[in-house]
């Protein structure tokens, strides 16, 4: 089979080596080519999987590995239509699994099946970035938002009935008053007031009439590059990411006289459960990204930036896209710009589906086209990152901010929030609280004044039962933790984190053995299996959680969880395995009666209606 | 060199800079658990295994990856160590099966070991395992996923170490599986390298499931008997049966740092088939029945004699085998001189000829080591699909590339398996390469390195002219030029299919016009070698294997038997009946003999035919030593005594001398060595006492800057392109065969597959065909069959057709006269 039996129509030749053409290295285009591929054959067969090696001269078993990492590529025949529910914790909050129920009794088929009509592959998906809004779900590269039952069922029906998908989606965005997420106004917005009030936030346009590219203008015109980091790093702006580096120093770790190209990736791999700020940047704001790439390029003296796009948001991809087109038009990039001989290009990369790519250097690996696994430090991308040569990986939020710091200058950014947690932060709320969104506020607000006075409070007037503060990967508060300040160090004190400023709000009707095994489960599907303590211990504790769920637990188990996650916290390869730990640990320790209960009684002590696996 | 102090477990220890802490405690004989550390490859710190604990660091780090810096301070064993230790066991251990009393691996196993010594006793898991079903990847190699602990050893070692990729992670997290892409055109070179870097009993070799335990085996150091790269190897050997083949182990490590390819590996089993000739057998009324010695010996001495006696020693020849021993050779070459008077000795079937041509000798003269191959910043390969004639060497390379060490450039009109390790590929048309090699990188060097001028002001082509001819544009020449004028060390390595051109006198040229033209360079040394076939090629090349003075060679010496000239032929380890061109010729001519004796493993179709076959013990019954291509000497142990009556080679020849009257007085290997050490120039050393281990290089004369002399091309014009369904044909050696011996190999032949002919992509689009169709090879001479087999990177208009299948029979094609081998492909 060494001739390859399949062969790309024309135009799409023509789009392979469009995009074959945007990359230092053939391999990096691995991705991409998989897409084309899976779209043109339906799925990636054996036959598809040496087509794309034999395009790329790769081995068969490097695309295959490659590929077989990423969910959103399929090695197997799959449905017309793939509808990838969310069933994470935020959406799980928000019913999705009644949602799911639905699906599957209407369609007839379990999860990770296609009907028998060939037209629907339902997948249980992890996390879709869009957790103020859930349940959501994905149909080929349309989100659907605020679903019930019935609105779903609608949308098959008009599927069904023939309608193309664009319509149905349109159809249903019309017609459905509550179809996207609203950005609450707090009256502190530094990043999100231009998607406040004007509806063509996206458009250069606004963007320019705002001020926008001002910055850029200043720093290229008027600053040298070690000005820019300075002023980064007296505006105290740290990592929004999760880990909350300073930025600026960051920026100053790439290595001076080095005969080798740098690059900036901007890391919009939003996957952390419960966040969805960077999304709401990327398609209602991207010029203010595009930005805050331009600016920190030229502070590290990169020329190439790329924008790591998660594969589940095709529609930042394609805002992105449209960004850079109109930026490339008006000459905010390509070459010469501002008259001042700089050349900087930027190129939007999509992801496939991989929650580990969110991780620097997995993200790199991704980017280079191939399984997306940590790599070993040092060396740090700063030295050795992308293609071997000096790399920044920063978050969309992070970047972002550059522009209004070197707009309004370093004192005026650090007079938000705190002393050592400058700016505002985008608190991503989902879950039980009465208005769940993005509101933007100064880093260091106080989570009480968030739930209650910015959210409304717990809906249907319940009770509120566990919060967690940063995402799924950080630990959970009880309702007398709440007193603390949203900024990395206050809830670092609190022996939490403030990771991606993902808060999920838990009210009493929630299951905590039933949270715990669906983030679990989350992090075993997740792990990328390089490292012997996440791979084996998520699938451990996953078996253990499901056992007591359903009724097999034992007592000594709770004690073996906590065994477990100590054998893994410090000692996996990457993060990921402090993150896996945090759910478990902190709920046995703050809900350990609710674990005996439910071990005891073989039934969760909450009412059951509301399911979360 | 920069040096570090460093503590651990509260004994000091002073390091390179650089070194890990892992090996720093290794030097200190402190043992820390490991499964997916790899000496040879980087770091991937994925098992979590080496965990230790360092003053200052807030968290344990691994040893593996972390270097050691000054002043640092290390606990292996502490209680956080410890507990982390049963930890990682007990995570690797949840989803493994405790099939040891079942398991090929026992005995063995790391994780078998590291549990004994650092494990916890129970384990808390109670849930169900996951489970896969086992299955096989290939005929030889069975995938146990239940037993996998994920340290990726194996797919590291096919994907860095060999350059192979054909295994690779699928899927993730705790879904991940080892797997093998199959379809694709790699097919691996070192198949069962990966079941070495197994840890545990996930990869195990088929042909040795459920033989024995590992304990039971006796392990003896060998050397492999196919090419010509020198591998050691260990022979694990239970009575007088071998059973498994590993690459050479070092005592008390479980990862060899030596390895080898499938047929060093797996292209054993013929020396445990029952096929073996075990006695001589002696033609009477026309059948070969079992003598004994001394009635085989007898009758071989009084017709030796007789014809000498009748025709003179001139009517008798002696082909021997580059395969047998240098003691065998050795002797048989004094058989020649000494006793039988004759100067028609060879070692050598054609295509390639005689090794008489100057450049050649030249060439040949001083070989570069395999190991200069890693430590040279320019690596040229010439004339040879390393992949599959040298696989060894061909892994240096993908060494020296992986450590950023050296460039590669490869020049040769094919695809040469160094995908991703090669800087420079110049693919020349097939008969142009003497000019790619003779004209362009010499012309381009003089155009971008300071070459003595007066060779300079010789060299008056254009590299446009150069381009035309060769299809290679100017600037690939330039770069690769630029690579090899800036490098310090430079090894050239030139192999079979230089010698096997139509245009070889030119070629050879050519490549020394090329050396000539660097050693004139102030800078850097360059090194030459010739890649010889077969185990003792070299060996056989130094002896002097070749025909004395008026002496014939072995198309000379059939030529004569056809005229009546050549009254006997003595055979020793070959089968031209199989390996020479036109055997239904050499068939006729060997009829005309009056004694025909062969000495040989098998009943060869050459021993059929003879008056006598002697039966000869394989390398695994040998006392003997092989030269490798770089001139290493190695020493081989017997394993076990040789079956019922074969007998070493060096003994039967010894033997016949003494029964035609002569006592050699040599009762041992050792004994011949030290003749051939006074009698053979660059032997000097090679005394077989002290061989050893390691073995030892011959001594070759003045190494440093040959050759230097330029040689003319006059004349030079590329061999036209063959156009329509006209082809050129390579005859090459596929990997898995060698042509007699593999022949025998049970295994080999399951791995190697089908015969074929092999055409490039872009002939078979042009005419086409399709993968595994049908094609009919033709002359005027014959015509045979074979499935087509299409590569991407293989150069147009030329077919490649291994030899070495039984079912092939490409020496009927063509007369021993013809350079150019031209065939007509026809669909069908």
């Amino acid at each position: 089979m060494s001739t390859p039996t399949l062969e790309f129509k024309p135009e799409t030749m023509i789009k392979f080596k469009e995009l074959a053409a945007k990359y230092p290295s053939s391999r990096s285009a691995l991705l991409p080519t998989l897409y084309l591929a899976q779209e043109e054959f339906g799925y990636l067969s054996d036959e598809a999987i040496l087509y794309v090696a034999d395009l790329l001269d790769l081995e068969p078993m490097e695309v295959n590995s490659t590929a077989s990492y990423y969910v959103m590529f399929h090695r197997h025949p799959v449905g017309k239509c793939i509808i990838a529910l969310c069933t994470n914790i935020s959406c799980a909050l928000e019913g999705a699994y009644s949602v799911l129920e639905h699906l599957k009794k209407i369609l007839n088929v379990d999860a990770e099946e296609t009907s028998a009509d060939k037209l629907f592959t339902l997948k249980k998906e992890e996390c879709l970035g869009a957790c103020g809004s859930g349940p959501v779900m994905l149909i080929n590269q349309y989100l659907f938002e605020y679903l019930t039952p019935e609105k779903t069922e609608k949308i098959i029906q008009a599927l069904k009935s023939g309608k193309s998908l664009v319509e149905v989606h349109q159809e249903f965005q019309q017609t459905d008053g509550r179809s996207a997420q609203k950005i609450h106004q707090t009256g502190k917005e530094v990043l999100l007031k231009r998607m406040i009030g004007f509806p063509s936030s996206a458009s250069f346009e606004t963007y320019q009439q705002q001020g926008g590219y001002e910055a850029w203008k200043k720093a290229l015109t008027s600053m040298k590059p070690e000005d820019v980091i300075e002023q980064v790093k007296q505006s105290g702006l740290r990592g929004r990411g999760g880990a909350g580096f300073p930025a600026g120093m960051k920026w100053s770790f790439v290595p001076k006289n080095i005969d080798k190209p740098r690059y900036l990736v901007c890391n919009a791999d939003e996957s952390e459960p419960g966040t969805f700020k960077d999304r709401q940047i990327m398609e209602r704001d991207p010029h203010l990204l595009v930005e805050g790439i331009c600016i920190a390029c030229y502070a590290i003296e990169s020329h190439q930036a790329f924008i790591y796009i998660r594969g589940e948001y095709p529609y930042s991809a394609v805002r992105m896209e449209k960004a850079l087109e109109e930026a490339r038009k008006t000459g905010m990039l390509g070459e010469n710009i501002f008259g001042t001989g700089y050349e900087l290009n930027i190129t939007v990369h999509s992801g496939a589906g991989a929650y580990e790519c969110g991780e620097e250097s997995a993200q790199l690996d991704s980017l280079e086209g191939k399984r997306g696994e940590p790599r070993l430090r040092p060396p740090f991308p700063a030295v050795k990152g992308l293609y071997g040569c000096p790399t920044i990986i920063n978050n969309v939020e992070t970047l972002a901010n550059v522009p209004a710091i070197i707009t309004n200058g370093p004192q005026w950014y650090a007079a938000m929030g705190t002393e050592k947690n400058t700016g505002t932060r985008i608190y991503n709320v989902s879950g039980h609280v009465v208005s769940p969104g993005p509101y933007e506020l100064p880093m260091g607000i106080p989570l009480r004044e968030l739930i209650y006075d910015y959210c409304g409070g717990i809906r249907d007037g319940r009770k509120l039962k566990a919060v967690i503060p940063g995402g799924a990967s950080t630990p959970v508060l009880t309702p007398d933790e709440i007193d603390v300040n949203m900024d990395f160090d206050s809830l670092a004190k609190a022996g939490t984190m403030l990771g991606s400023a993902a808060v999920i709000v838990m009210d009493d009707r929630t299951c905590i053995v039933q949270a715990a095994l669906r983030i679990m489960e989350f992090y075993r599907d997740e792990s990328c299996g390089k490292c012997t303590p996440c791979r084996e211990g998520t699938y451990w504790m996953a078996n253990i959680l499901r056992r007591i769920e359903n009724g097999q637990g034992k007592m000594e188990d709770l004690d073996l969880i906590l065994d477990i996650c100590d054998n893994i916290a410090g000692k996996s390869f990457c993060p990921f395995g402090d993150a896996e730990v945090g759910v478990p640990v902190s709920t046995i320790k703050k809900f350990r009666e609710e674990y005996e209960y439910h071990i005891k009684n073989k039934k969760c002590r909450v009412s059951g209606e509301l399911r979360l696996i | 060199m920069n040096t570090v102090t460093l503590t651990i477990d509260g004994k000091t220890i002073t390091v390179p800079a650089g070194t890990t802490v892992l090996n720093a405690a290794k030097k200190l004989g402190i043992h820390i658990p490991i499964f997916c550390y790899h000496g040879e490859l980087e770091p991937i710190g994925a098992c979590r295994m080496c965990l230790v604990e360092i003053e200052k660091m807030p968290k344990l780090a691994i040893s593996c990856a972390t270097v050691a810096s000054e002043g640092m301070v290390v606990y292996t064993r502490t209680e956080k160590v410890l507990k982390a230790q049963k930890g990682m066991l007990e995570f690797l251990l949840i989803n493994h099966p405790l099939d040891c009393p079942v398991c090929d691996k026992g005995g063995e196993c790391e994780l078998q070991d590291n549990t004994f010594s650092f494990g916890p006793a129970a384990s808390r898991f109670d849930d169900l395992k996951r489970r896969y079903v086992k299955r096989d990847l290939n005929e030889v190699i069975r995938l146990d996923m239940n037993r996998c602990i994920m340290c990726r050893r194996c797919v590291r070692t096919c994907a860095d170490l060999h350059g192979e990729g054909v295994l690779g992670v699928v899927e993730r997290g705790f879904r991940s599986e080892i797997d093998m892409f199959k379809g694709g055109e790699t097919e691996c070179t070192y198949c069962g390298d990966c079941i070495e870097a197994c840890p545990v009993g996930a990869l195990t070799s088929i042909p040795f499931r459920f033989k024995a335990r590992v304990w039971e085996l006796k392990k003896t150091d060998s050397v492999c008997a196919y090419c010509a790269d020198g591998c050691r190897m260990t022979l694990e050997t239970r009575e007088q049966e071998i059973l498994r083949v590993r690459d050479r182990l070092t005592p008390g490590e479980y990862l060899s740092t030596e390895h080898l390819c499938s047929k060093g590996h797996f292209g054993f089993d013929y020396v445990n088939k029952p096929e073996r000739l075990r006695t001589p057998l002696l033609r009477k009324n026309g059948q070969l029945v079992p003598v004994s010695w001394e009635e085989a010996f007898e009758y071989a001495a009084k017709e030796l004699k007789r014809i000498k006696e009748v025709q003179g020693g001139k009517s008798i020849g002696i082909l021997a085998s580059p395969r047998l021993g240098t003691e065998d050779l050795f002797l048989a070459k004094k058989l020649a001189g000494d006793i039988l008077e004759t100067p028609n000795l060879d070692h050598l079937l054609t295509p390639l000829g005689t090794f008489e041509d100057d450049s050649f000798q030249r060439l040949a003269a001083h070989p570069a080591k395999l190991e200069d191959i890693e430590v040279a910043q320019a690596i040229v390969v010439i004339g040879t699909d390393i992949s599959q004639s040298n696989p060894l060497a061909r892994l240096r390379i993908i060494r020296s590339s992986y450590r950023n060490i050296g460039k590669v450039i490869t020049l040769y009109p094919h695809d040469m398996g160094l995908k991703g390790y090669v800087s420079h590929e110049l693919k020349p048309r097939f008969g142009s390469e003497p000019s790619a090699v003779g004209f362009g990188l010499t012309r381009a060097l003089t155009e971008t390195a300071p070459v003595n001028a007066e060779i300079k002001s010789r060299l008056n082509n254009t590299l446009e002219q150069v381009s035309q001819e060769t299809g290679i544009d100017a600037p690939f020449f330039l770069e690769a030029a630029k690579t090899l004028a800036g490098a310090e060390r430079r090894v050239i390595l030139f192999g079979r299919e230089v010698l096997s051109h139509p245009q070889r006198n030119e070629y050879l040229k050519a490549i020394e016009n090329l050396v000539t033209l660097l050693n004139s360079l102030e800078n850097g040394i360059t090194r030459v070698s010739w890649l010889p076939e077969y185990n003792n090629s070299r060996g056989a090349y130094d002896l002097g294997i070749k025909p004395g003075e008026k002496g014939l060679a072995f198309n000379g010496m059939m030529e004569a038997a056809t005229r009546g000239e050549l009254k006997a032929l003595y055979v020793i380890g070959e089968n031209p009946m199989v390996r020479g061109y036109c055997p239904e010729e050499i068939k006729a001519s060997l009829g005309k003999l009056d004694f025909l004796m062969v000495q040989d493993l098998f009943l060869t179709e050459t021993a059929q035919l003879a008056h006598l076959v002697l039966p000869a013990t394989s390398f695994a019954e040998k006392d003997s030593t092989y030269v490798a291509g770089d001139g290493l000497a190695q020493k081989l142990t017997p394993a076990f005594s040789p079956k019922e009556d074969a007998r070493a080679d060096w003994y039967i020849l010894a033997g016949l001398a003494q029964a035609m009257g002569t006592d050699w007085g040599l009762i041992s290997p050792a004994d011949i060595m030290t003749l051939a050490a006074k009698e053979i120039p660059g032997f000097q050393m090679i005394d077989n006492s002290k061989l050893g281990r390691d073995g030892l290089y011959l001594d070759y004369p003045t190494p440093e800057k040959l050759p230097t002399q330029w040689q003319e091309i006059h004349k030079y014009t590329p061999l036209v392109p063959l156009t329509d369904n006209r082809f050129d044909v390579i005859i090459e050696n596929n990997l898995f065969h060698s042509g007699s011996l593999s022949r025998y190999a049970t295994v080999l032949n399951k791995l190697s597959g089908a015969a074929y002919v092999q055409i490039s992509r872009m002939d078979a689009k042009r005419l086409n065909l399709s993968e595994g169709q049908k094609v009919t090879l033709s002359t005027a001479r014959g015509r045979f069959s074979l499935p087509l087999k299409i590569r991407k990177h293989q150069g147009a208009g030329t077919l490649i057709v291994p030899s070495n299948f039984t079912e092939v029979p490409i020496f009927n094609l063509f007369s021993k006269e013809e350079t150019r081998h031209q065939v007509e492909l026809i669909a069908g």
